[in-house]
């Protein structure tokens, strides 16, 4: 479950205006529902999933999560390049307090990449 | 000041650089590094559970433990050569180098701020570091220099940082105009200034770029 109680996010614009994305937003995505989130362009979508994953702070307002919530997945970048797969599992699971052998043979079974999970890519 | 040491010249003028490059570069590569701490570190970022500071504060630390390692292999080397480079006192040139690496993180944290909100800011910093370079004693001692500029100079920390590691280094090397209460202050001021601008613009550098 997470909870949005009265939050409030705007941006600075490139013109020197604000962009208010969510204005006193009060509002609960409850656990086991799927909801997708639909917007024009630069409405707030992933300024709004980046808010409910904790990688944004909102300016005013209180955002609870109970349970663990996920970084925001799909936006690419979160993994270094120069390290290997396994290692960056092994950055994840370490800077959530995850269990790393578990975690690393849970992901090494699923990805199926065999010998390339501690390869490092062509060009580091 | 430097005729008291006459008798140590040779190794004066081996060590005079190395005692000021050694903390120049505990400011300098603290403090710089860790102003990209939040602006190359977007992906990073992305990670909840990873914060400003941590990214800041971690870019710090290695840079220190690099400079660290550093001056102990210089050292090192210097005593292969067959010059003794001990310093005289330890404890001194432990605390000045401590003190400094608190006043290039406290830097560090208000440049980590500054290249968030003005992108252009490392190229004015580069010049302000440069200007360092020769404003802190580092290829010459404060004392060399006629009373007015002295006194101008000294309202700079590093040149206090860099004496107070030079005068544990040299016993017979204690500066008149050496304050180290300047730097303790200066230091502690840095970091306070630092991590409350961080604080109070937290939720504007955790914005993507």
């Amino acid at each position: 479950m997470i909870t949005l109680d009265s939050v409030s996010k705007s941006y600075r614009t490139t013109q020197g205006g604000r962009r208010i994305v969510l204005d006193e937003v009060s509002t609960a995505f409850p656990e086991g529902q799927n909801f997708g989130v639909l917007g024009a362009n630069g409405a707030g979508k992933s300024t709004l999933i980046r808010l409910l994953a904790g990688s944004e702070m909102p300016d005013r307002g209180r955002i609870r999560r109970d349970g663990r919530v996920s970084f925001p997945l799909g936006y690419g970048g979160t993994f270094h390049g120069s390290l290997s797969g396994r290692e960056n599992i092994a950055f994840i699971a370490r800077i959530y307090g995850a269990d790393l052998r578990k975690t690393i043979g849970y992901v090494a079974d699923f990805a199926e990449l065999g010998a390339y999970f501690r390869y490092y890519g062509a060009n580091p | 000041m430097l005729e008291s040491a006459h008798e140590h010249r040779p190794l004066w003028w081996r060590l005079l650089p190395n005692t000021g490059l050694v903390p120049y570069h505990v400011f300098v590569h603290t403090s710089t590094s860790m102003m990209h701490g939040v602006t190359s570190n977007g992906s990073l970022l992305q990670l909840p559970p990873v914060k400003p500071l941590d990214v800041i504060l971690a870019r710090g630390l290695l840079e220190f433990a690099t400079d660290l390692v550093v001056a102990v292999l210089l050292l090192a080397g210097f005593a292969a050569i067959g010059i003794a480079a001990l310093p005289d006192n330890l404890w001194s040139v432990a605390s000045a180098l401590i003190l400094t690496a608190l006043l290039g993180c406290g830097v560090g944290f208000v440049n980590a701020v500054l290249q968030t909100l003005f992108r252009s800011w490392d190229k004015l910093w580069n010049n302000v570091t440069r200007l360092l370079y020769f404003f802190s004693g580092i290829f010459y001692v404060p004392g060399m220099m006629p009373g007015w500029a002295r006194d101008t100079l000294a309202w700079n920390p590093l040149l206090h940082a860099i004496d107070w590691f030079r005068a544990g280094f040299f016993a017979t090397y204690q500066p008149h105009w050496l304050d180290r209460r300047y730097l303790a202050i200066a230091a502690m001021l840095s970091v306070l200034i630092g991590l409350s601008l961080e604080r109070w613009l937290r939720p504007r550098l955790c914005e993507p770029a």
